[in-house]
């Protein structure tokens, strides 16, 4: 049996090519996702335990009732002690530099600065002196390199302030994780760096050198007694340890990403492969029945098509793991590097990577082949001797259709109830449901092919009776479409669904932007991040500004209970002309000392109204504040919990950090105006100000870079479906070689029929592609249902122009799927074509 | 219209709807080379019935398929009407064989996602012209098909089918009918009711049929039956009868047994 099995497969080469390029490229997806996850790993492990090397214990900040660092004293106590051989003291923190362009170098989150001193080996001065000054500062080479400052240059700097200057000293190298992620490290003189990330004379982090014949454990015995409890201690081993966790858990987020889409692709591969096992296996009836006729048993006729399977699985597989090498090395040139912050190494191949990719390949191209090899089982060997065998049956399209629409009515259902408050449970509920709708849908599609196809027909007009062919010969096998089309449909869903979700997402973002604040600038930092109260300060003496404020939040619990609320500090004079603030009760949102403002769900849940008095407990001092309630506002995008003037945290104590400052201006934006404030808060790298437009570009910026990636990834689900509609397109020419030799003889040219071929491409795509962008619609609006609850902004949004697209992208996958095929109809040998019989 | 066999065949005749002026096809060269048609000339009247005989192996496929512009001729030439065919491209041939010329085949004759009458005016469609509506009530009429006009062909018998097939080559009123054993696939009662149809087309309608067959009960049916043997004409024979024509094929087996 194994014999025949490979003769097949050998035989049937060129149908089966198509499946196994679909399991090629599934694998390669698979492949190239672990590949590419090890890769990085490795080289941030190889980037972490260099920059760790010469560490043998590490003395780090620990908490005790707040952040606990070791001091000047520890540090040299420790360098006091005989089996210390050295001991640096390291200061860590984020800071930002200016390019030349004044526009920040690399990432905020990987631009990083720290203290250097004299001796430090994980840091090579190769130009220039070490800083001295607080207006001194030594660059890494890299940064360097890209930037092109170099000793005596001036450059600008921000950590979560107002920007700086200072002289370039020096420049060194390092092997530092964050700088061989393409980020930046500014390095300062320990003095310097305290001043700005700590206290004078705190490090966040104690690096101790054993001295000669000490071991990393003696040394830590020895050093133990001196460090107060509150402080952590790591010997070197354990540092790269804890290093190397924190890295697998990072990639393991990376993979997990990559692999759900690389599941995508194989789940719309499942349905070429199933068809083509299909087809083959009709094809085949005769000769199939004759192996029954002479003798093979049922499972022996299941096992010969399994085999098939199993044969053209592992072969895709194995191609798949080469073509995946290749996708990683393509990851690793595109992705990596200075612009995304991943660092970039020797491709790491492992054994479980080789073997993950394999068996998947042959896991999945058995499992598409059972269903056709149960069927090819199934047949009589009466229909060798050319008894009349249909193998689809009509009973088994009802059962089919009956689950179809069964699933599709339960998964609706389910995609648009809200089943608890818990919106991301709700949103859980939601995505099953959607899956269980795809299900059922594709379930439906055979039954589904005859009204879609029709609705498409208007389109077909132009192409006049050759488009009236092409739908029919579409039409012909209602199953085999509607697996070509399904495979299509699915990359098509997912692509629509989260175009439309997303749309409605910036709308309403913007929407509520527009509706919340009404200043003309915001300046901030990356995400959310908090800023110095500097930056506000700055902001409120520039010339131009007429009124600011910031907004700072603390968590604060109410006085006699641990339940807990946001509270806002803003200014509480210039409140009113900021924000847009609608009162349900009081007359002003203008805020005198003591004076506090609830927002509705607040003074529900607290029963409390304008007039009223609140306690609130701030601090760390349980000091007890009371405030008069001045009045209600509705629920603000922003502003939810309670807003009372910022001197009051100041008062107690409280570091008032800035989420955003907002500010008005003296004539409004222009782009004088936002010079102007850039320069007040020192050009700094690390703060952005926007303008009104801006910061409602900002709120899309993210949900677009977002949306771009997730479309490169599902772009490999359309590119496997294509292969779908190749796979039947020439199938079905095959099939009707001897149609095709009449068309000829009747007067149709070659043109002609390519242009039928091509135009049976295009209806079975816009099939897949009206299914999968409806249902995408479909699903994105579910999503949306459940976002308005949460966004009282979120209306559906259809962007047309996008979803016009897709269809038309669906139309394009027809023409170029076709193209293969077509060529060859064209070329059909017209007299071997009818004498076939 | 008195056909004679002498006329010269130097040029196309007013009244011949198909000539071959020493027509070859061979395939492969050297010492493979194998000769399907060895210099052929003959014509075929207008509006007559014609059967081209021959066991198999003696070319007569062949040069209908030169002949209705299906097949490529290594040399000489031929004429559907007054067009030479030998020297036009795919796409002049397509053209002709839609417009000119009608095909009735063995199998394979119509398409199974249209209906007998979609199948009927495939042609006219594929041109874009519309049919003459009542030259086609009269073709449908004359093969017997007015009830079945919508049924497919799996809903059809097979005499039935190829009854669609005639009235397809009716349709488009071609300058010349060819048929490559129309009645191979049927029983001897279909059969023999396409072939009337065949003769009904050509004695009612004026239309000219060329069919090639190996069963002489068909050639009974024709006007004329010309003889092929190793890609040659070696006879033919006016108003056939099945025995004169089964006499005449023993005949030349024997001879080529002898020779």
């Amino acid at each position: 049996m194994f014999r025949t099995a490979l003769r097949n497969v050998l035989a049937h080469k060129a149908k089966l090519l198509m499946t196994a390029l679909a399991v090629t490229l599934g694998v390669a997806f698979v492949a190239g996702s672990l590949v590419f996850s090890s890769t990085v790993s490795r080289a941030y492990s190889d980037a972490v335990s260099s920059d760790l090397r010469g560490i043998d214990l590490a003395v780090q900040e620990g908490w005790d009732d707040g952040p606990y660092y070791p001091d000047q004293r520890l540090l040299d106590e420790i360098a006091a002690l005989p089996e210390t051989g050295a001991v640096f003291g390291d200061v860590r923190g984020n800071a930002a530099l200016a390019g030349p362009d004044g526009e920040r170098v690399g990432e905020l989150w990987s631009s990083t600065a720290g203290s250097i001193v004299e001796g430090d080996e994980r840091r090579t001065m190769v130009e220039g002196r070490l800083p001295e000054g607080e207006d001194e500062l030594v660059i890494d080479s890299r940064t360097a390199e890209r930037t092109g400052f170099t000793t005596g240059d001036t450059v600008t700097w921000s950590t979560d302030g107002p920007g700086r200057t200072a002289t370039v000293t020096g420049v060194f190298e390092t092997e530092d994780g964050d700088v061989a992620a393409g980020g930046t490290l500014l390095l300062f003189a320990p003095d310097v760096a305290q001043e700005v990330f700590l206290e004078p004379g705190q490090y966040g982090q104690l690096n101790v050198t054993a001295a000669p014949g000490v071991s990393q454990d003696e040394l830590r015995t020895a050093v133990e007694p001196l460090v107060a409890e509150s402080l952590d201690l790591a010997t070197g081993a354990q540092l790269v340890a804890d290093q190397e966790r924190s890295i697998a858990s990072y990639t393991e987020g990376l993979r997990t990403g990559l692999l759900i889409f690389a599941g995508i692709s194989l789940f719309v591969g499942i349905f070429i492969i199933a068809n083509t096992f299909t087809m083959l296996v009709t094809q085949r009836i005769r000769e199939l029945a004759l192996l029954r006729a002479v003798g093979a048993s049922r499972r022996q006729v299941t096992r010969s098509v399994l085999i098939e399977s199993f044969v053209v699985g592992l072969l895709a597989g194995a191609a798949g793991l080469v073509v995946g090498i290749g996708v990683a090395l393509l990851l690793r040139a595109t992705i990596a590097g200075e612009a995304s912050g991943l660092p970039a190494g020797d491709l790491v191949i492992g054994a479980d990577s080789v073997l993950v990719s394999l068996g998947v390949g042959v896991v999945i191209t058995m499992l598409s082949a059972w269903l056709p090899a149960r069927r090819a089982a199934k047949i009589p060997p009466a229909a060798a001797v050319g008894a009349a065998y249909a193998p689809a049956t009509r009973r088994g399209l009802v059962v089919r259709t009956t689950v179809g629409a069964v699933l599709a009515l339960l998964g609706g259902v389910l995609a648009l109830v809200k089943a608890t408050d818990d919106m991301s449970s709700n949103f859980l509920i939601m995505a099953f449901g959607a899956m269980v709708l795809l299900t059922g849908v594709i379930l439906l599609t055979p039954v589904l092919s005859r009204p879609v196809i029709a609705a498409v027909r208007p389109l077909l007009r132009p192409f006049g009776f050759l488009g009236d062919l092409a739908r029919r010969n579409a039409l012909r096998d209602s199953r085999r479409t509607a697996a070509t089309a399904s495979a299509l449909m699915i990359g098509l869903t997912l692509i629509t669904a989260l175009t439309v979700g997303a749309a409605g997402m910036q709308r309403a973002m913007a929407e509520e932007l527009e509706q919340t604040v009404s200043a003309d600038y915001e300046v901030r930092m990356f995400s959310t991040i908090p800023m110095s109260s500097d930056v506000r300060e700055a902001v409120a003496a520039a010339p131009e500004v007429t009124a600011s404020t910031g907004l700072a939040t603390e968590y604060v619990d109410f006085d006699g209970e641990d339940a807990g609320a946001a509270l806002h500090g803003v200014s509480g004079e210039n409140l009113p002309e900021l924000m847009a603030l609608e009162l349900v009760e009081g007359d002003s949102a203008r805020l005198g000392e003591g004076d506090i403002l609830l927002d509705e769900r607040t003074a529900a849940e607290r029963g409390l109204g304008a007039g009223d008095t609140v306690a609130l407990r701030l601090g760390d001092e349980e000091q007890v504040e009371t405030f008069t309630v001045v009045g209600v506002y509705e629920d603000h995008r922003t502003l939810h919990g309670m807003v009372t003037d910022v001197s009051v945290l100041e008062r107690n104590g409280i570091s008032t950090e800035d989420r955003f400052v907002w500010a008005m201006t003296e004539g409004g934006v222009s782009a004088e105006t936002t010079e102007a404030l850039r320069a007040a808060v020192g050009d700094s790298p690390a703060l952005s100000v926007l303008d009104r437009e801006a910061m409602i570009a900002e709120v899309s910026a993210e949900a677009d870079t977002a949306l771009t990636l997730v479309y490169a990834l599902l772009g490999m689900a359309v590119v496997i479906a294509v292969l779908g509609v190749v796979n039947t397109l020439a199938m079905s020419v095959m099939e009707r070689r001897s149609e095709i030799g009449m068309l000829r003889a009747v007067g149709l040219d070659r043109g002609g029929v390519a242009r039928m071929v091509r135009l049976e491409s295009v209806v079975i795509s816009l099939f897949g592609g009206v299914l999968g962008i409806g249902l995408g619609i479909f699903i994105g609006w579910a999503g949306g249902l459940k976002l308005a609850d949460q966004m009282s902004t979120y209306q559906l949004v259809l962007p047309y122009e996008r979803l016009g697209l897709f269809l038309l992208l669906a139309a394009v996958v027809g023409v170029i799927a076709a193209l293969w095929p077509a060529r060859r109809a064209a070329r059909t040998d017209m007299l071997s074509a009818i004498h076939a019989t | 219209m008195t056909p004679s066999p002498a006329a010269t065949l130097s040029a196309p005749h007013a009244v011949a709807a198909a000539t071959a002026e020493r027509l070859t096809k061979s395939y492969g060269t050297g010492e493979t080379r194998v000769v399907a048609l060895d210099q052929v000339s003959v014509r075929f009247e207008a509006g007559r019935f014609t059967a081209i005989m021959g066991p198999s192996g003696s070319g007569k496929s062949t040069l209908m398929h030169c002949l209705a512009g299906l097949d490529s001729a290594t040399e000489g030439h031929a004429w559907i009407g007054d067009t030479e065919i030998t020297s036009l491209s795919d796409k002049q041939l397509t053209k002709l064989r839609r417009d000119r010329v009608g095909f009735v085949f063995q199998a394979f004759n119509l398409l199974p996602t249209l209906t007998a009458a979609e199948n009927i005016t495939l042609p006219m469609d594929i041109a874009g012209t519309k049919p003459d509506a009542a030259w086609l009530n009269q073709v449908i009429e004359t093969v017997g098909l007015s009830g079945r006009l919508k049924h497919r062909p799996n809903q059809l018998s097979g005499g039935q089918q190829q009854r669609v097939a005639v009235a397809r080559a009716l349709a488009s009123k071609p300058a010349i009918i060819f048929g490559d054993e129309p009645t191979g696939n049927l029983d001897s009662r279909a059969g023999a009711e396409v072939l009337q149809f065949l003769r009904n087309s050509v004695r009612e309608l004026g239309q000219t049929v060329v069919m090639v067959t190996h069963d002489p009960m068909a050639a009974a049916y024709a006007d004329r039956v010309v003889f092929l043997a190793d890609g040659r004409v070696v006879d033919e024979m006016a108003d056939p009868t099945a025995e004169r024509v089964l006499d005449h094929m023993r005949r030349f087996e024997a001879v080529g047994r002898t020779s």
